[in-house]
């Protein structure tokens, strides 16, 4: 099985009882999944509902953005900006109502932050898109660094550094209230959004995309204005991203400069890419993952960027699907049932991975207890339930010998185990199907 | 007056070593094609590296081996991560290199903490070296250009006159012609790669201490070094020399200027009422938008020339 969006809908194409298997369990996973999101807030746990909150506007934001990187091979470092135009529109229209000069009932502001993003993404995007790849980051780059200025420097437009602030009105007796009413509003907002963007991809316009991304002279050739193609993912992009920031405006109640800075836009490229953007659901997986690890990891480590940092620049390097890559390329050895093939090669590697994870949280751990300004000098470092002095040799040799052991073994023994493994596995799916 | 030749004096001198930076990363960029985020992270590195060792002995000698640490530290990331991702062109580098520069951001913060750190201009340079309009002019500043002006200098030489300068120069347009009559070509990508980090690691070597040395410095000087580039056209060392002085002087005149849309507006005897959304916008001084002309700039500039000044091509 290929991938979503290299393939559209390619599932009819292959016949047979165990797509048409796969194909229910498929939609018994998606009912169940939803009646399991819709069920979250009985449980009246808080910390879990706005966690989803979160999660459902970074998934809106990164499947945005995903139509410019994955879907047309944009690589954007300045898109929240359309995500923080739509976050002030909608504030600003919030404000607007609770003064009572005018009304818009609470579902539909995302909308107004969808205009917004719109109207940027065109009047923004007309310049942006004229080039496409460096240079195309460069310009992004760029006007997102003035919008953020701007926004700092207008004052009443922006609320300056402090930002604005306004509150939910009810609607139909819903008080928006309680963070599960919003929980409500987010989840249906998500849905619509992603059953929207999913459409997309399954339409003409859809394959338009990835032509242009893939061999843009050749998609000229035939006659397409692909200047005009851009500028309308472009736009449509913005869009979206734009709703994403409406429901930040609507759940936060209170948005500042920074939602356009490159901060956010870097959060969403990493919630991207790591998910996977070869795959319609990388971005959501990659949104609900570092979302997730982003809220509770802090808890425990103030190194937490340091770990994305890393995986961010591991998937680049070996695995540009992602995780949602990763997932998939199972797909095919659990659907014939080779993964005998792979499980003993998996677990050869599965020591030299734990190996240096281990010692690699030990190192960065140990290292930051140590230059904090926690530490006084010759005092011991509570780590794993063990006091270590970093005066000592142990800790040191216990990093620098599991390190070492865990790359002599990943690169001898690891590494060529799992490739021969997935070698015999590929050639009998090959086999499988050429006949 | 007199602000304004101090000004440009400083701006000079900004420029000069805005140029040691940008060199290093147009030459990177008109050989491989790669555009790279973590150049100012190396600068940063540099920077960081002279304060350690300046810690353990002196100045001096963190001059001297930051740099080549830098530079190490450079090539081998073009060694061991850029280079295995050349085959599939520049957006997985980009990525790669953004991910970097985020990284460096982290790992610094998490070894040297958050604020800055003490690094410290020496205190055989620690004068005053002359007064003008009563204003000091610090002995260190004209270390820093000398220095600059030296890099300006040996780079130039070993460009245009030597024999690895002339197969540098024919890798900027001609890869495949160059790697057809024999030369290393991934030798020349490594070694450029490292010379250039080596550059930005002295640039922060000899500015760290200077202005500040924190976690942030990297991501400022980041972007205007981006803008020099881009300005300067793509791969050319003499458009990133211009570039870096416009830019210099760009950003100490403006700081200068205390006018604002509104001083015109007045002119014509017009204004604008304090309730109206465009208040702020014809409020804003010029002396607030220093840090984003360069910005303006770049995109004035990809509209009326999209090949830089200097540059051959379209970037």
């Amino acid at each position: 099985m290929k991938t979503v969006i290299e393939s559209g809908g390619d599932t009819g194409a292959l016949a047979g009882k165990t797509i048409s298997r796969m194909t229910y369990a498929k939609l018994g996973l998606s009912a169940a999944t939803l009646i399991v999101l819709l069920l979250v807030p009985l449980l009246g746990d808080l910390a879990v509902i706005s966690l989803l909150n979160q999660i459902g506007i970074a998934i809106i934001f990164a499947l945005a953005y995903n139509l410019l990187l994955g879907q047309s091979g944009l690589l954007s470092f300045g898109h929240a900006v359309y995500y923080g135009v739509g976050a002030f529109w909608t504030i600003q229209l919030m404000a607007w109502i609770s003064n009572g000069a005018f009304y818009v009932p609470t579902p539909l502001l995302p909308l107004a932050g969808g205009l917004g993003g719109l109207v940027f993404g065109f009047l923004l995007g007309m310049f942006c898109v004229r080039r496409h790849g460096t240079i195309f980051a460069l310009i992004t780059l760029a006007v997102g660094e003035l919008m953020t200025a701007l926004t700092i420097m207008l004052n009443n437009l922006s609320g300056g550094e402090e930002g604005i602030s306004a509150w939910r009105q009810g609607w139909l007796g819903f008080t928006f209230g309680s963070a599960s009413q919003v929980y409500y509003l987010i989840l249906f907002w998500v849905l619509l959004c992603g059953a929207l963007l999913y459409g997309l991809t399954r339409t003409p316009f859809g394959r338009l995309m990835l032509a242009v991304r893939d061999n843009e002279e050749r998609a000229r050739f035939i006659g397409f204005n692909t200047y005009r193609v851009r500028l309308t993912v472009f736009c449509i992009s913005g869009l979206f991203a734009g709703v994403a920031g409406g429901l930040l405006a609507v759940s936060n109640e209170l948005i500042n400069y920074e939602v356009m800075s490159i901060t956010e836009s870097g959060n969403v490229l990493f919630n991207t890419f790591i998910g996977g953007m070869t795959y319609f659901s990388g971005p959501i997986i990659g949104a609900a993952l570092i979302t997730t690890l982003q809220l509770n990891l802090s808890n425990y480590t103030d190194a937490w960027l340091v770990y994305e940092g890393i995986l961010f620049v591991l998937i680049v390097m070996f695995a540009p699907g992602g995780i949602a890559g990763i997932i998939y390329v199972h797909g095919p050895v659990l659907r014939d049932g080779l993964w005998r093939l792979l499980v003993r090669s998996y677990g050869i590697a599965a020591v030299p991975a734990v190996l240096l994870v281990a010692t690699g949280i030990f190192l960065i751990e140990f290292i930051y207890h140590w230059s904090s300004a926690l530490y006084a000098a010759g005092a011991e470092i509570p780590l794993f339930g063990i006091t270590w002095s970093p005066a000592s040799v142990w800790p040191w040799l216990v990093m620098l010998v599991g390190q070492g052991v865990g790359f002599y073994l990943l690169l001898r023994y690891a590494i060529p185990s799992v490739t021969a493994a997935w070698q015999a596995v590929n050639e009998r799916l090959n086999g499988n199907e050429e006949p | 007056m007199e602000l304004f030749v101090l000004s440009a004096i400083n701006g000079l001198i900004y420029g000069m070593l805005l140029f040691m930076l940008s060199s290093g990363l147009t030459l990177i960029f008109g050989i491989m094609g790669v555009l790279n985020f973590a150049h100012a992270s190396l600068y940063m590195l540099g920077a960081y590296f002279a304060f350690q060792i300046a810690q353990f002995t002196n100045f001096w000698v963190g001059l001297f081996v930051a740099p080549v640490l830098v530079g190490l530290v450079g090539a081998a990331i073009e060694r061991y991560l850029l280079r295995r991702l050349h085959k599939y062109g520049h957006i997985p580098e980009l990525l790669l290199t953004f991910g970097l520069f985020f990284l460096i951001e982290e790992v610094v913060k998490l070894v040297w903490g958050q604020p800055a750190v003490p690094y410290r201009v020496p205190a055989l340079l620690h004068f005053t070296l002359f007064r003008l309009y009563n204003s000091s002019f610090a002995a260190y500043k004209l270390f820093m250009f000398v220095v600059a002006v030296l890099v300006f200098v040996a780079l130039f030489l070993m460009l245009k006159r030597t024999r690895v300068g002339l197969i540098v120069q024919a890798s900027i347009g001609h890869p495949e012609m160059v790697t057809a009559l024999g030369h290393n070509v991934p030798l020349v990508f490594m070694g450029v790669f490292g010379v250039g980090a080596a550059l930005a690691g002295l640039a922060g070597t000899i500015m760290g201490n200077f202005y500040v040395t924190e976690p942030s410095m990297a991501y400022h000087v980041g972007l205007i070094i981006f803008v020099i580039i881009v300005v300067g056209g793509l791969g050319s060392v003499t458009g990133a020399f211009i570039a870096s002085i416009i830019i210099g002087l760009m950003d100490t005149l403006a700081v200068a200027f205390e006018y604002s849309l509104s001083d015109l507006l007045n002119v014509f005897h017009t204004q604008v009422s304090m309730s109206s959304p465009l208040y702020d916008f014809v409020h804003i001084k010029i002396s607030d938008t220093a840090g984003v002309l360069p910005f303006l700039l770049m995109l004035v500039l990809l509209i009326f020339r999209p090949t830089g000044l200097m540059g051959q091509r379209e970037v």
